[in-house]
């Protein structure tokens, strides 16, 4: 499963912190998903997927 | 008090309970390892109300998941080996401190497999519950 919320991310000028703080999770999971090392769970996907105002299948595709 | 700093304070803690406990040994006194210890879980009651910081998520409960069954497909099947081990080489003196051993070993893997079970029938059972 690849994702592309570090495109998104720097398109809209955040940080790995400012997101992790938005969807309430850590830093470290960030960056875990953002490698494509951690498949986030469905809630959390949505959660980042809203906050970019996108689809889930825009952001994660699997 | 921002994660690092709790982890920071937290260390200094366990150190000074390591280091009081450490010196109540040496002097044979049980009053002041207690009071370290009390003193210990006030102070980290006392830090960890501070913390704002998120310190937990979905994924450190995911890792958290996944040690706890690593952590139990190893100590189950080494335990209940060391206690078959301990039992089976003092047959002839079953009422040998090692042999009582072997057999405490042998109640303290079964209780662990039980509150697995359990767990696992309680959960399953949460997850399958059928509202009609």
């Amino acid at each position: 499963m690849t994702n592309k919320i570090k495109m998104l991310r720097s398109e809209k000028g955040i940080t790995q912190e400012e997101l992790a703080e938005v969807v309430e999770v850590t830093r470290q999971t960030i960056i875990a998903i953002e490698r494509s090392k951690y498949v986030p769970s469905l809630e959390l996907a949505f959660r980042i997927a809203r906050y970019f105002n996108k689809n889930i299948e825009e952001v994660f595709n699997y | 008090m921002s994660y690092k700093k709790f982890t920071y304070l937290r260390i200094l803690v366990i150190a000074f309970i390591s280091a009081t406990i450490s010196i109540a040994i040496n002097m044979d006194n049980v009053i002041l390892a207690i009071s370290a210890i009390i003193i210990g879980m006030v102070a980290m009651f006392a830090i960890k109300r501070n913390v704002k910081e998120l310190k937990t998520d979905e994924m450190i409960q995911s890792i958290a998941g996944r040690s706890s069954l690593w952590a139990y497909s190893i100590c189950v099947p080494s335990l209940a080996l060391l206690s078959i081990f301990f039992m089976f080489s003092n047959l002839s003196n079953k009422g040998s401190d090692i042999y009582n051993l072997g057999i405490i070993l042998s109640y303290v893997v079964l209780f662990h497999i039980a509150t697995y079970s359990i767990i696992f029938l309680c959960l399953k059972n949460k997850y399958n519950s059928d509202d009609k």
